[in-house]
């Protein structure tokens, strides 16, 4: 894909010169965060604006329903990314709006129809696709849907079984999809606990898709994790933060607290 | 001879006087009032995140091998953060992330770890106002804030007791390191 990044390069380059620093797009706004109503038909509206949309407009609803939805982004095409200040690529983004059904409950064929019907919304509006994939009851991955690109998650990787803390395991699961397909994935975020303490072995005789071994070690983590893996095209590599997964709860004093949901009880 | 059923009976009774109050959390342990953080160097695979070990107060051995975990408190906020902010290096809303740990030596607990990572203090410096007249990092120096609530959980009863209701962890990212905050106890870490 880098030579795409170098036509994006050479494309936005012409169009910064004529521009002088107005590269279109790079005055947009974008919304703070996806907003979230209710329509007079009883349908939830979302809108988000943002240069990644889909993912805005994940977060907004999984923290609202306490829902793990994990994230994975395509290596965009140089007609989704801008020039910003010293020529540096960015993502243009850009704006969606869905008008999707209720959720009823927190059931998996619930969660399944809602984020199946929001993705294809998004699809229907924008020139990147996506699909829904049910990795368990409890977690959605939303992966890219791109003719002639496999998601970079989908690689089969193979790991030894010792034992290690699931955040070095997360750490060469990164390495082992990097080594194969040549881009880098780092971890980035803030430090975690859980990732820290907990030691785990996954066990696998054959070679697995890079994704379920993440979400493997991940499910054994006290909390339940959610991750985004975003692809930053200023560095051309892929990063992936992992968050604990929680609902968001407004208290009539206006304070948010959050709810995390758990793997094992404590 | 007439005196035993009565015996048994109150014996019986102070049984489930006293069951009844572990599970309401009120008997018989006797919890920290609170504790003390030490700052203990770098974490060794993440040198830019600090990790601190506690002492819990008002310890007199009872607390070995209890369980302490945090919660989060309310939502976090990352000064950090902006909408045009790379989602995996930039989190809108930290929290604490499941941390357990069993109590040792009588009264101490850890390591808390607190901080970036590399990779995040890496994007954050270079995406801010130090290196572009456009930043996508619109705030430095910057950080994190995580309201962390701590539990301890007495062998003896179901419920876990708050000790700590509500404490602030800060991470924030200078130009030249981090500084790294849990309950007032800061340490440096150069990068």
């Amino acid at each position: 894909m880098s030579y795409k990044i170098v036509a994006a390069l050479i494309a936005c380059a012409i169009n910064f010169i004529a521009f002088g620093q107005s590269v279109p797009g790079d005055s947009q706004a974008y919304k703070l965060h996806a907003t979230i109503g209710n329509t007079q038909d009883g349908k939830l509206s979302i809108e988000a604006s943002s240069p990644r949309p889909l993912e805005q407009a994940i977060t907004a609803l999984r923290r609202q329903f306490g829902w793990t939805v994990d994230y994975e982004d395509p290596i965009y095409e140089y007609s989704q990314i801008k020039l910003g200040y010293q020529l540096k690529p960015r993502l243009l983004g850009g704006q969606f709006k869905a008008n999707i059904s209720m959720p009823v409950n927190n059931s998996p064929d619930v969660k399944s129809s809602t984020l199946s019907e929001l993705i294809q919304q998004f699809n229907q509006q924008s020139e990147t696709k996506f699909h829904l994939l049910q990795e368990s009851a409890t977690r959605f991955d939303i992966v890219p849907d791109i003719a002639g690109q496999k998601p970079i998650l989908d690689t089969t990787i193979k790991i030894d079984d010792s034992a290690r803390t699931i955040g070095d395991t997360v750490n060469i699961i990164l390495s082992e999809i990097s080594k194969q397909k040549g881009i880098p994935i780092i971890r980035g975020g803030l430090i975690d606990n859980d990732l820290e303490n907990t030691r785990i072995s996954l066990k696998h005789t054959a070679a697995v898709p890079a994704r379920q071994l993440l979400n493997e070690a991940l499910n054994k983590a006290r909390t339940q994790k959610v991750w985004v893996l975003a692809f930053e095209p200023a560095d051309n590599c892929f990063y992936l933060g992992i968050e604990t997964s929680v609902k968001a709860e407004k208290l009539p004093s206006g304070q948010m607290i959050v709810h995390p949901i758990l793997n094992r009880p404590d | 001879m007439k005196l035993k059923p009565i015996v048994i009976t109150v014996t019986t009774l102070l049984l489930y006087y006293n069951s009844a109050l572990q599970t309401f959390g009120q008997m018989p342990c006797n919890y920290p009032s609170g504790e003390f953080s030490d700052a203990s160097g770098p974490n060794p695979n993440q040198p830019l995140a600090t990790m601190f070990n506690m002492r819990l107060q008002l310890g007199s051995g009872e607390f070995n091998g209890w369980t302490v975990f945090e919660e989060t408190a309310s939502q976090g906020a990352d000064s950090c953060w902006s909408p045009q902010a790379n989602p995996a290096l930039v989190p809108e809303y930290p929290g604490t992330t499941g941390g357990t740990w069993t109590v040792n030596n009588d009264i101490h607990w850890g390591p808390d770890n607190v901080g970036w990572l590399t990779s995040s203090v890496n994007y954050i410096r270079q995406n801010s106002g130090l290196y572009s007249n456009t930043p996508i990092i619109t705030t430095f120096p910057c950080g994190a804030q995580i309201n962390q609530a701590m539990f301890i959980r007495c062998p003896l009863v179901s419920t876990p007791y708050a000790y700590i209701p509500s404490q602030a962890l800060t991470a924030t990212i200078y130009q030249y390191y981090t500084f790294n905050c849990r309950a007032g106890t800061c340490e440096q870490e150069n990068y």
